[in-house]
């Protein structure tokens, strides 16, 4: 982008298409991203088809919905991660702080430091503790001592004070979860507002799951936060917010990614308004 | 297969819940057959009976949180499981009330309790608390959601009767203050079992719908 002005603050009018479900919503809420009736093309293959809702600030929102259903796809565009991928195409409007994401002067590098992304497996650098979380701090040029910016990213991501005596050692030898809350400190150094999270625990046991759950919390006093979860009691445990999507056959037979329902987590996964949701979340699905 | 069992023990709390909507349906006619007969063997069936709706209520209150537990129910099945343990403790309720009645009828026998100038307002409960029990029954089976909206009207008619029976007891009651006591509880009986078959509905109602009316 060419200057970073173009991302800075402006306030979101959240609109609703019509045939979503947006029930039990907090229009009090402030939205800090809105989607407006995105599709994603793989080429000519539509793979998920006119999404519409907000990314409430400071608030967990969790996607859900079976393989296919295109959630991955839609966080994957909320920070322009698509991009890189050949054929890969976005139509509709992703905005942040008002400013069209796909806009033509957007730098797609800035997109992603201002919203980071935690991936599936835990992928630190291999480097060390240390390097791994300043390793952003040093390709964004940010000033200061950068001591204290890796040591409040490791307090925030719950791992001081399990590595503060080993900085230096490789991150490899960190166990899945910690190299998973690492790699969150890694997001979070550079100070992102929004953090994406492409099933941050499915490769991890109950214990460091739960950790990660907790630290989701603490997180959105600062960052707001998307999760796609194949895990419904997840979602149901750590999201404010959930958008369920599921897939379906068109009338020449191609699948697409559709969102069916967006609503508060609470409302959703008591009292549904869709019965496609009921279906999936209830286990009747298919 | 842990899907088929899920299914199973959803079916089995529904099953569990339609046999004591009958068994408290039961209790009550028994009761008023006691009442109004001066029956020794309806009012003692009633008190016998009343142990299958004990058990039958320990036995959802047991499978519940087994339930919640193993199969983490949502939406309409976590509605089923919250309300199926309201609906229990309501028509296990239903049926200590029904109870009540007979033992009053027991304590006075071969007395009757009822003289002839409070049948018509007794019958007038009695029939409405049985009329409310048959349809608690039904809407459970059927959730229909707006039928059982309907037992509020039906609650009305018992509230009403039971003012005309307090009033025909207070205004000069010929038959001693004891025979005034029995009357005034029993009709409090009749009151309080029709108000957990009004619960019992609202359950449904809040079952099918997701939402409470109060």
């Amino acid at each position: 982008m060419a200057n970073d002005t173009d991302l800075t603050i402006r306030p979101s009018v959240a609109v609703h298409a019509a045939g979503i479900t947006t029930s039990g919503v907090d229009t009090a809420t402030a939205s800090v991203m809105q989607l407006r009736d995105v599709s994603v093309y793989y080429g000519s293959y539509e793979a998920v088809r006119g999404t519409t809702m907000p990314i409430q600030q400071n608030q967990v929102t969790a996607m859900i919905g079976p393989s296919g259903c295109g959630k991955s796809t839609v966080l994957r565009a909320l920070n322009r991660m698509n991009d890189p991928i050949p054929g890969a195409r976005v139509s509709g409007e992703v905005s942040f702080h008002g400013q069209d994401l796909y806009a033509r002067d957007v730098d797609p590098i800035q997109v992603r430091r201002r919203i980071g992304m935690v991936f599936q497996k835990p992928n630190p650098f291999p480097k060390s503790i240390y390097d791994n979380v300043a390793y952003g701090l040093r390709i964004n040029g940010i000033k200061g001592r950068l001591d204290d910016h890796v040591e409040e990213a490791l307090t925030q991501a719950a791992l001081w004070d399990e590595v503060k005596d080993k900085l230096r050692k490789s991150a490899l030898a960190l166990s899945g979860g910690q190299q998973q809350r690492l790699c969150i400190a890694r997001t979070i150094a550079v100070k992102p507002e929004v953090i994406l999270m492409d099933e941050p625990c499915s490769a991890l046991d109950p214990i460091a799951t739960a950790k990660i759950e907790d630290l989701m919390f603490e997180l959105t006093n600062d960052y707001t936060i998307v999760i796609v979860t194949h895990n419904m009691q997840q979602a149901a445990r750590v999201s404010h917010y959930t958008a369920f999507f599921t897939a379906e056959v068109d009338e020449k037979q191609v699948r697409h990614g559709r969102l069916v329902e967006y609503s508060q987590t609470g409302k959703l996964f008591t009292n549904p308004a869709d019965k496609r949701t009921e279906d999936y979340i209830t286990g009747r699905f298919g | 297969m842990a899907r088929e069992n899920y299914e199973e023990q959803l079916d089995r709390l529904t099953g569990l819940l339609a046999t004591m909507s009958r068994e408290a349906g039961a209790a009550i006619r028994g009761a008023s057959v006691a009442l109004f007969d001066v029956d020794r063997a309806a009012a003692e069936a009633v008190v016998a009976g009343d142990a299958v709706l004990d058990r039958y209520r320990a036995e959802a209150e047991a499978r519940i949180p087994e339930v919640l537990v193993r199969h983490q129910p949502v939406a309409s099945d976590l509605r089923l499981v919250v309300c199926a343990l309201r609906i229990a403790a309501s028509l296990e309720r239903m049926g200590d009330l029904a109870v009540h009645i007979a033992k009053v009828v027991l304590m006075r026998y071969p007395v009757g309790v009822v003289p002839a100038s409070a049948v018509p307002v007794l019958t007038a409960m009695a029939d409405a608390a049985a009329r409310m029990a048959e349809k608690a029954a039904v809407v459970l089976a059927t959730r229909d959601h707006l039928d059982a909206a309907q037992l509020a009207l039906d609650d009305d008619e018992v509230d009403a009767a039971e003012k005309r029976l307090l009033s025909l007891l207070v205004s000069g009651w010929p038959y001693g203050v004891e025979s005034a006591i029995d009357l005034a509880l029993v009709g409090r009986y009749y009151e309080r079992y029709a108000d957990h078959a009004v619960n019992v509905a609202r359950q449904v109602v809040f079952l099918v719908t997701g939402t409470i009316r109060l």
